[in-house]
């Protein structure tokens, strides 16, 4: 169970429903209550959006990870598009998802109890986002 | 390919004078987008006034299915059909206002029971019960002069009768 990880390739849509019904089930694997399954599995969509509609191919990494006895999940979301321009305004409420596609970033940091953003412009994005139980 | 279509196809029926549309399986952009096509295609073939959305099978909505959820009852609402989102589970709830997703214009309830009584004074508007009472009094008035009608038939048969025993007193006579 240890070390265990999931890799999801994002290159179709359906992919995202995939990597969101994986991490659900590594979630659950972990000891995520209901709640917290379905809400891992709405970062992971959100996110795996993100990498469909902004640099159309990346990967969804979930990982099962540990810390002084707690127990917890890590998705990584990486691809080689072309970056974040602005990520201060990525981060802003509303920015994008009151027009509907993805980049619902805000919202995984408050489902999230850690997220590093990590996007240049023109080598790609890297997003790590860990929860803990 | 088919196969995939005919799978993403929802049973939508009517029922109350509103479109009911279960969706009991998870959902993704292909198959939402499938299903606002078809309720807009019900809604214009039928003209129903109300769309119950019930999804109570549904786990995960993240912005673009919310967003997608959204523009439908948009567009049924353009075309002159309310509708009513049921059966949200605590998580969508929970990951809907996470997301900071804005649901402001739409209606949603519990059951679908709610789901008619929110849609039902939409669907049959305040003026009717008054249309029914001048329909039952345009009834009774018609009640009322078939009555007289038919006596007068009565009338009348009686006068045809008596016109027939007097014509045969005549032919007695003649």
């Amino acid at each position: 169970m240890k070390n265990e990880e999931k890799r999801i390739k994002i290159s179709e849509e359906i992919d995202i429903a995939k990597a969101a019904f994986e991490g659900k089930l590594l979630a659950w694997t972990v000891g995520f209550k209901e709640t917290g399954q379905y809400m891992i599995a709405t970062v992971i969509s959100e996110l795996a959006r993100n990498i469909f509609i902004y640099a159309l191919r990346g990967e969804i990494i979930i990982k099962i990870i540990e810390k002084n006895n707690k127990k917890g999940l890590e998705i990584i979301a990486q691809d080689k598009g072309s970056g974040i321009k602005d990520i201060g305004q990525a981060m802003k409420d509303n920015f994008s998802t009151s027009n509907g596609l993805g980049l619902g970033l805000p919202g995984v940091k408050r489902i999230m109890d850690e997220l590093v953003i990590d996007a240049k412009a023109g080598v790609g994005t890297k997003i790590t986002a860990r929860k803990w139980i | 390919m088919e196969d995939k279509i005919s799978l993403s196809r929802v049973a939508m029926h009517i029922s109350r004078g509103c479109l009911i549309v279960p969706i009991q399986i998870e959902l993704y952009d292909e198959i939402i987008l499938r299903i606002q096509k078809d309720i807009l295609e019900r809604v214009k073939e039928t003209g129903v006034k109300g769309v119950i959305l019930d999804i109570s099978g549904v786990e995960i909505i993240d912005s673009f299915l919310a967003q997608a959820i959204c523009d439908t009852v948009r567009m049924a609402s353009i075309l002159g059909a309310a509708t009513v989102l049921t059966g949200l589970k605590p998580e969508v709830a929970a990951s809907i206002v996470d997301l900071d997703i804005e649901f402001k214009d739409i209606k949603t309830a519990m059951n679908l029971e709610a789901g008619f009584q929110i849609l039902e004074p939409l669907i049959r508007p305040k003026e009717e019960p008054e249309e029914i009472e001048k329909n039952e009094k345009i009834e009774q008035l018609k009640r009322e002069t078939d009555e007289t009608q038919e006596a007068q038939i009565d009338e009348d048969e009686e006068i045809e009768e008596e016109d027939s025993y007097e014509n045969e007193e005549r032919r007695k006579t003649d």
